[in-house]
């Protein structure tokens, strides 16, 4: 990482050279946010200096940015991160953005469905910025463009995974033991309880049998934007290889569940579309995954406890301009496993839905919001609710809690306990 | 039909001088003549921004608009694009606006945000929300098609010095914000020099002051354009630093491609 930096820098005095326009801004943002319930403990409290750089010269433009970023709660060590660093090349009929970068793909609110190109980075569960939860990829972004039309492709030689942490205020659940079939007593049905193992996941080596790529063309068909999309890529979110061991450093034989995080390759196809009608905005997203890998109920020294099926999941959501100075956005999400089989541990069918109320007022100064998330599926779910206020061009105060419920088994419950109040504040420069 | 009235209020375009004696001339007749010496082919404007709140506090954006006529082809009247390139943290914030000759038909615009990446449609009919923090609305910064309003020529009113024709517009459609429009214009220039907006109690809700009309390419242009808010007690100010008429803008300046790039090469 350090390397790309010192790289830029090198690229960026270089081009200084050049009848070239270069412009440096950033922000400077502090973020902290404290958990309702006792102990009233600190759950972020995360200082971040960020750095921009632009350059252009007639059709060529170059971007950079670098964060350092300080976590008390979870080191307190500053770290240093490249975000994004590309350049542009315009053409009359294709553009190129080389180098690492988001593409953002989907059109739901505070969901992913079709936004599937970037990993994401999860180590504050959802409540970081969502600029700061995609994590920026290596990669060509060639866009052929002609019209109403366009057609974007991707290759992506860099893999990386998603970002979870399983320590800390945000872990994401993971159990220590498993109840197994007892091979001594398989007959009668008795169980026993053995050691769940994780070691580190191994990421696929960078050669061109590993590249990822992605096709998107984009309509504006009869008032309709139109986007349909092809991706194949591996799993940024880890698939858990499961294999049952003899405990070689057990004194009595033992036995062991190891589970090795893989990332086996998937292909995808999506549609997106908006369309406005009167003061109305519909939009919605579906994705498809031919073949996807679940976990089982059933795992024995023989089976690796996955089986694959394939998923589809969608989105619509229509927007209404309440007043001039309020708007309101509510998505219907269905998710649902396709040839279902009873032994697969996830539910065959998750109903989701979300509800964005976002307000404008005096001037944008003062910008109220409510974001709700609800699984029905499960009843858990998240509730943000946060006001911005812009005192001025460069600094704004932000203030928001962030409320989590649910059983400990789901995606919002396991963070039930995390209820909390922040403040942000930003300055930029 | 090219680039039209509200722009001309609002960007301060045009007008050619065109020296007629206009005492027959009805408020419809007036805002055509407007509207046809509006003979713009494309327009690229660089403006400054200023909004002043109640207490004087003021925060500042500087604005690329370029702007291309497409005389009813395809039945696109004219194409915009806005982009911010500053301050920071809305720098590369764009808005797209396609408007079309058939005035039932709603604009098809887009709006893109840095911040979040992403293009977003916005309801045509969304035209009387406010644009970006200022006290201009999408209305405003759009082009309006002379027959949305019903023009009457109130008479003739000294403003600045200047004899003006002044002519009330009352919106066709009963969902437009302004329940009427006052407008002053310049008989000699064409040029619409003031605008009273009126909310639907039909009290005083915004004051547009046009000044410093200067010829440029041969067309009158305001260079400065003042919105007092009534309502909010707030101000706009946009200075005009740049203008360029009729030269070349290609077609792929006006498509989702250019508004994600947020600049214009």
């Amino acid at each position: 990482m350090k390397r790309g930096v010192i790289l830029m820098a090198i690229l960026w005095v270089g081009l200084d050279f050049l009848p070239a326009e270069v412009e440096f801004h950033g922000l400077l943002r502090h973020h902290s946010a404290f958990r309702i319930a006792e102990p009233s403990d600190a759950l972020v409290l995360r200082n971040r200096l960020r750095l921009n750089s632009e350059l252009w010269s007639g059709d060529v433009y170059g971007f950079a940015s670098v964060d350092f970023l300080n976590d008390a709660v979870v080191d307190n060590q500053t770290e240093l991160n490249l975000r994004e660093a590309y350049l542009d090349i315009y053409g009359a009929w294709v553009d190129f953005r080389i180098g690492k970068q988001q593409v953002v793909w989907g059109k739901a609110d505070g969901y992913f469905i079709n936004d599937i190109v970037n990993p994401l980075d999860l180590s504050l569960f959802l409540l970081q910025d969502f600029d700061d939860i995609r994590m920026a990829t290596t990669m060509l972004n060639t866009k052929f463009h002609h019209g109403n039309y366009s057609l974007e492709l991707l290759v992506i030689p860099e893999f990386r995974p998603m970002n979870i942490d399983f320590e800390g205020n945000w872990a994401f659940r993971r159990p220590d033991s498993v109840a197994i079939p007892n091979p001594a007593t398989s007959m009668i049905g008795e169980k026993m309880n053995i050691p769940m193992v994780y070691p580190e996941s191994s990421l696929p080596e960078c050669s061109v049998k590993n590249f990822e790529y992605g096709l998107k063309l984009n309509m504006f068909l009869l008032g309709t934007d139109i986007s349909l999309i092809y991706f194949k890529a591996r799993e940024d979110q880890p698939v858990m290889q499961k294999e049952i061991v003899i405990n070689p450093g057990s004194a009595l034989p033992g036995f062991e569940m190891r589970l090795t995080p893989t990332h086996p390759w998937f292909t995808f196809y999506g549609l997106n579309f908006s369309r406005p009608v009167g003061m109305w905005v519909i939009r919605g997203e579906g994705g498809y995954y031919p073949k996807r890998s679940y976990d089982t109920k059933y795992f024995t020294t023989q089976v690796d406890g996955l089986t694959e099926k394939p998923f589809f999941q969608s989105m619509v959501g229509v927007e209404y301009q309440l007043t001039a100075d309020l708007n309101i956005a509510v998505q219907a999400i269905q998710e649902r496993i396709l040839d279902y089989e009873e032994a697969i541990v996830t539910d065959e069918v998750a109903n989701l839905g979300t509800v964005l109320l976002k307000g404008s007022f005096r001037n944008e100064t003062i910008q109220p919001m409510w974001l709700t998330l609800y699984h029905f599926s499960n009843d858990s779910y998240l509730s943000r609710i946060m006001i911005d206020w812009k005192y001025s061009d460069s600094f704004t105060i932000t203030f928001g809690t962030d409320i989590l419920g649910g059983r400990a088994d789901t995606i919002f419950g396991q963070f039930d306990k995390n209820d909390n109040l922040y403040l942000k504040l930003r300055y930029d420069f | 039909m090219k680039l039209k009235m509200t722009q001309i209020a609002v960007f301060g375009l045009i007008s050619m001088s065109f020296s007629v004696f206009a005492e027959e001339l009805t408020g419809r007749d007036i805002m055509l003549k407007v509207d046809q010496q509006s003979d713009v082919r494309t327009a690229i404007n660089d403006t400054k921004m200023t909004l002043i709140n109640n207490r004087g506090q003021t925060r500042e954006r500087e604005v690329m608009r370029y702007e291309k006529s497409y005389d009813g082809a395809g039945g696109i009247d004219k194409k915009t694009l806005i982009i911010f390139n500053y301050p920071a943290d809305i720098r590369g914030t764009g808005l797209l606006l396609w408007s079309y000759t058939d005035p039932e038909k709603d604009d098809d615009r887009w709006l893109y945000l840095p911040a979040l990446k992403r293009i977003r449609r916005i309801a045509g009919e969304s035209k009387n929300d406010y644009f970006m923090g200022t006290d201009f609305t999408y209305d405003d910064m759009g082009a309006r098609n002379i027959d949305d309003d019903n023009h009457t020529l109130l008479g003739k009113e000294v403003l600045n010095g200047e004899e003006c024709y002044k002519i009330e517009s009352v919106a066709k459609k009963k969902n437009d914000l302004y329940s009427k429009k006052i407008s002053w214009v310049l008989p000699e220039k064409w040029v619409i020099v003031k605008v009273e907006f009126y909310d639907k109690s039909d009290a005083l809700l915004k004051e547009l002051t046009v000044s410093d009309v200067r010829k440029v390419d041969n067309i009158w242009t305001g260079h400065v354009l003042f919105m007092d808010n009534f309502a909010k007690s707030h101000q706009t100010k946009i200075e005009v630093r740049k203008v360029e008429y009729n030269c070349d803008i290609s077609d792929q300046v006006f498509t989702q491609t250019t508004l994600q790039r947020g600049r214009v090469q």
